[in-house]
């Protein structure tokens, strides 16, 4: 932090509301309810002095508060909303001197509006001065009262006729002469109300509070924790997928590369051994007619990115290979066609999940027709299965109901959830 | 030194409000930009341009990685003396005037009053403020304000400028004055580091550039070594082509297309164009331009776009 910054910054804050109008008609305003706190003054008997002070220091203090709010609630949050602050933060100036500076701003812009408000409110109470009679009359008044007394009055005030007490007092008044001096001593006679001590009816409230303290206590370090723990989790599991998605790159352009020697040596005779690129939509692990818990133990549990060792085994004639940034190799995701408004498309995660409107589930979809755990969507080989969890208004594929055993996905396939009607990507 | 050096720079913002999740808008972005360059910083729009420059100014902090300007860490504001700044779609106070606001960074610089004035009036003529200077900013145009930013961005004579897609919201002419801006600073000895989408501005003004996508570093290096100087074609502009050196084009080119006046475009094969040109002078044609086609900026950035985005449909 330093000065410099902060005088500057404050100045900057200065000489904006200096041309904000919003300051301009406060003041105005407090300087028009100064003149009609002049006029009410009138009003009462012999107290207009009073009750312009009251009024004309009320008036001040309500603008006063007005100004600071007006100005003092925009002057940073303005400044990032319009982005002005991009500017100002990459200048030689920290942001605490930053902040500090249109504090110290605030501060000076108020110190200036409340000059201006008293010496409004002093050249009107210069007025009243002026109009009311001659205040030294009032003086030789006095003096006279004084002289007239002597000796001691002792009043004895009720409990009711203090504040903040609640206690008889005895009020002894003795004018000295001599000092032409007033002097009062007000002993205590008598305490009418006891404290009130702590009772039992107190002890629920006491224990009630201690609660509520001990659980906002105990369970807001928790909810922080809980949630700290499910960002790291998603966090991981980003790296997961991208980690995942690099493996795939790096199979592909091996993949690439096999083709590229095949294609070269495709062109000599007699070379038996070849590579079947391993067709999404003629796998067997999508065909319907097969169980595809079967067909996925054969091909291997965990879904490969790419099925290299099978296609090297494989003794079938090569078929067409498709390159990546043509079509999708498998299905990816469902895209809404009907039945849902808002939402366009489904990405199915890598590892498959559970789908429902619960927030729980790994795919979210929030309609009418779906269950809290409608469907379940399992990565098999070369694709997913999907296999409905006892939903109310069910899973269809092309119009087939889905049951508990699970049937693939394949690209173009229409899926039926309850009301909204997806098609496979 | 470097004048500016980035290592594994990583950002990754929160999205949602009940379930954050991590959206990793730079990936471990490492740069070396030498002092004296023009650097272009390259990517289509989300790619983190902004996001790189914003970790730069230390507008935002990273999630990893480091940054270093002039030697400095990015949070040194004694640093910051030496640099200027230009964001994108720059926005300033309405109630100043373009000389007030460039008078009030100026004080932020420590540029001493006797020499302020004539700084401002320097900089403002420089980027073609004219009497407009006298009159608030509400009352500015956007590439009025654009060029205000830039004024602002020069007003210290930084060493380094970090020019925030500078040529957004300019006129033709207006982004002509801002290349001639660029390259003078160059010529002084400032290294000029800029975001663009636009490539032909990179093209005419960078020495180095890195090109960026979904956040992470594409390719960096000179353009030179990224475009190559492999011809491959030539673009033959000819004029007064009798039917027989009509026929003999269309042998010869690639594509062949008319234009007004009777003139021909053709396109030629990389290798001995003079051949053709010879046997097209010996047909009564006349020569009226013969030009190189090099690989641009905009094959290479197109080549990347489509990489990415086969990497995208066959990674999800």
């Amino acid at each position: 932090m330093s000065l410099n910054a902060i005088g500057k910054v404050a100045l900057a804050v200065f000489k904006e509301s200096v041309r904000d109008r919003v300051s301009y008609s406060l003041v105005l305003f407090s300087v028009v309810l100064m003149g009609a706190s002049f006029l009410m003054s009138r009003l009462t008997a012999g107290q207009d002095l009073k009750v312009t002070k009251d009024l004309g220091l009320a008036t001040m203090n309500a603008i006063g508060l007005l100004i600071a709010i007006f100005i003092g609630t925009g002057l940073v949050s303005k400044e990032v909303e319009r982005r002005s602050i991009y500017s100002i933060l990459a200048k030689p100036l920290s942001r605490s001197s930053f902040v500090v500076g249109k504090y110290a701003g605030l501060v000076l812009t108020l110190a200036v509006n409340l000059a201006l408000m008293t010496i409004a409110f002093y050249v009107m109470m210069l007025y009243m001065t002026w109009t009311t009679d001659d205040p030294s009359q009032l003086q030789g008044a006095m003096d006279r009262l004084k002289a007239d007394l002597a000796g001691e009055v002792v009043v004895t005030l009720p409990a009711s006729s203090l504040k903040n007490d609640g206690r008889e007092h005895e009020l002894t008044l003795r004018y000295d002469r001599v000092s032409a001096r007033l002097q009062y001593q007000a002993p205590l006679i008598a305490s009418k109300e006891p404290v009130p001590a702590p009772s039992a009816s107190h002890l629920p409230l006491a224990l009630g509070g201690a609660g509520l303290v001990l659980l906002v206590g105990v369970a807001t370090p928790l909810f922080v924790r809980s949630r700290r723990k499910a960002t790291q989790a998603v966090m991981a599991r980003e790296d997961a997928l991208r980690q995942e998605i690099d493996a795939r790159d790096r199979a592909m352009e091996q993949l690439r590369q096999a083709q590229g020697a095949m294609r070269d040596t495709q062109a000599a005779p007699a070379s038996d051994a070849s590579v079947r690129r391993s067709d999404p939509a003629r796998d067997p692990g999508l065909d319907p007619g097969r169980d595809p818990k079967r067909s996925a133990a054969e091909t291997g549990p965990q879904r490969a990115p790419l099925p290299l060792s099978s296609a090297a085994s494989s003794t079938q004639r090569r078929t067409e290979y498709r390159p990546a940034d043509s079509a999708p190799l498998t299905v990816t995701r469902l895209r809404i066609v009907r039945g849902m408004e808002g939402v366009s498309v489904l990405t199915i995660p890598l590892q498959g999940g559970k789908l429902g409107y619960e927030l729980s589930n790994d795919i979210v979809l929030n309609a009418d027709s779906i269950s809290s755990r409608h469907a379940e969507i399992i990565a098999i080989a070369g694709g997913y299965a999907i296999r409905d969890l006892g939903s109310s208004n069910g899973t269809f594929i092309d119009e087939v109901r889905v049951g508990s055993e699970p049937m693939p996905l394949r690209l173009g396939a229409q899926l039926k959830l309850g009301l909204v009607t997806t098609v496979c990507e | 030194m470097l004048a500016i050096e980035t290592e594994d720079l990583t950002k990754d913002y929160l999205v949602g409000f009940w379930r954050p999740r991590p959206y990793r808008a730079l990936d471990h972005l490492s740069l070396a930009v030498e002092p004296g360059e023009v650097y272009g910083f390259l990517g289509p729009n989300g790619a983190g341009k902004s996001t790189a420059i914003k970790l730069l100014m230390q507008l935002i902090f990273p999630t990893s990685g480091t940054a270093r300007i002039l030697g400095r860490p990015v949070g040194d504001v004694k640093m910051r003396r030496r640099i200027g700044f230009l964001p994108e779609n720059p926005a300033f106070y309405d109630y100043l005037t373009a000389e007030e606001l460039l008078t009030y960074f100026a004080s932020l610089f420590d540029i001493p009053a006797s020499v302020r004035a004539a700084r401002v009036a320097r900089v403002l003529d420089e980027v073609g403020i004219g009497a407009e200077r006298r009159m608030r900013l509400r009352s500015y145009s956007k590439g009025m304000v654009q060029r205000v930013g830039i004024a602002q961005a020069i007003i210290n004579e930084p060493e380094i400028v970090f020019f925030d897609e500078p040529m957004s919201g300019l006129d033709p002419l207006g982004r002509r004055d801002v290349r001639q801006l660029m390259l003078r600073l160059r010529d002084r000895g400032c290294t000029v580091f800029f975001s663009s989408h636009i490539l032909s501005d990179a093209e005419a003004l960078c020495s180095q550039v890195a090109i960026i996508a979904q956040g992470r570093l594409a390719t960096s290096g000179r353009l030179s070594d990224i475009l190559g100087t492999e011809v491959l074609g030539w673009e033959l502009v000819v004029d007064r082509v009798s039917p027989d050196g009509l026929a003999l084009l269309r042998a010869k080119a690639r594509a062949l297309t008319e234009l007004p006046d009777g003139r021909y475009a053709a396109d030629l094969p990389p290798h001995q164009p003079e051949a053709a040109l010879q046997e097209l002078a010996a047909a009564g044609a006349h020569v009226v331009s013969l030009n190189p086609l090099r690989k641009t900026l905009e094959d290479v950035f197109v080549a990347h776009a489509v990489q990415t985005a086969a990497r995208e449909t066959a990674g999800l």
